[in-house]
């Protein structure tokens, strides 16, 4: 998966070259006005599966935070 | 704050003449990235171009866009002479692992670390003192463009 961005309501927004370093991102500083989680290049937001399939694939199923990963993909992503 | 002084780069310099009176386009996405390199006040010279502009790597650093809609208007420069423009601050990823010292800020045509791309402008910061990044800091950069006659 490409670049995505974490966009807020005020229109502001954060750029990761990847969905985990996002989620960790999310993690240290909270979600407040998060929008969502959106790929650079589409604009598509993306879900939950999109995000834990990508971890997948860059070989991130077994890190130790994956726990408190997955609570706040459910918590603030959708699908 | 940080502001960007146009003789940095050639490559800047050929952006803005390409751009008028010559009537080419103008790049897509602007990006801003952070540069290792040099000093905390010194930056490259006017022919050097992105690939000696030493970037952070790893840690879940990531270059940031701009939109073009994020400059404000134009107005009097700092100092006594020129015209600026100031984007909305940038906020960089949490690190997640050390990303050392930094010395700067640059701005770029592409969202690719490393070489690529082309250097268009470079500042050091506006107190002229670089930052240490460790994990789980956040870099936020207000960015400046001044031009001076």
């Amino acid at each position: 998966m490409a670049r995505c961005f974490l966009l807020y309501d005020d229109g502001s927004h954060v750029s990761f070259n990847e969905p985990a370093d996002a989620v960790y991102h999310l993690m240290r500083q909270g979600s407040a006005g998060l929008r969502g989680l959106f790929a650079e290049e589409s604009g598509d937001e993306l879900t939950v599966r999109d995000v834990l399939e990508d971890m997948v694939a860059r070989g991130k199923e077994h890190d130790d935070g994956t726990p408190a990963v997955l609570a706040y993909l459910k918590e603030f992503f959708h699908g | 704050m940080a502001e960007i002084w146009p003789s940095v780069a050639g490559e800047g310099l050929d952006l803005a003449l390409g751009v008028f009176p010559k009537g080419g386009a103008n790049i897509a996405t602007t990006y801003i990235g952070l540069f290792t390199a040099f000093t905390a006040t010194t930056v490259g010279t006017e022919g050097q171009s992105q690939s000696a502009y030493t970037e952070v790597s790893g840690g879940s650093y990531a270059r940031q866009a701009i939109a073009s809609s994020s400059w404000g208007a134009q107005a009097a420069g700092n100092g006594s002479t020129g015209r600026k423009t100031t984007a909305g601050q940038v906020t960089f990823p949490t690190a997640t692992a050390a990303w050392g010292t930094i010395n700067g800020f640059f701005l770029s045509d592409t969202s690719t670390g490393g070489a690529a791309g082309h250097c268009y402008f470079a500042a050091n910061f506006d107190d002229l003192t670089a930052i240490v990044v460790n994990t789980n800091d956040i870099v936020k950069v207000t960015p400046t463009i001044q031009f001076n006659p």
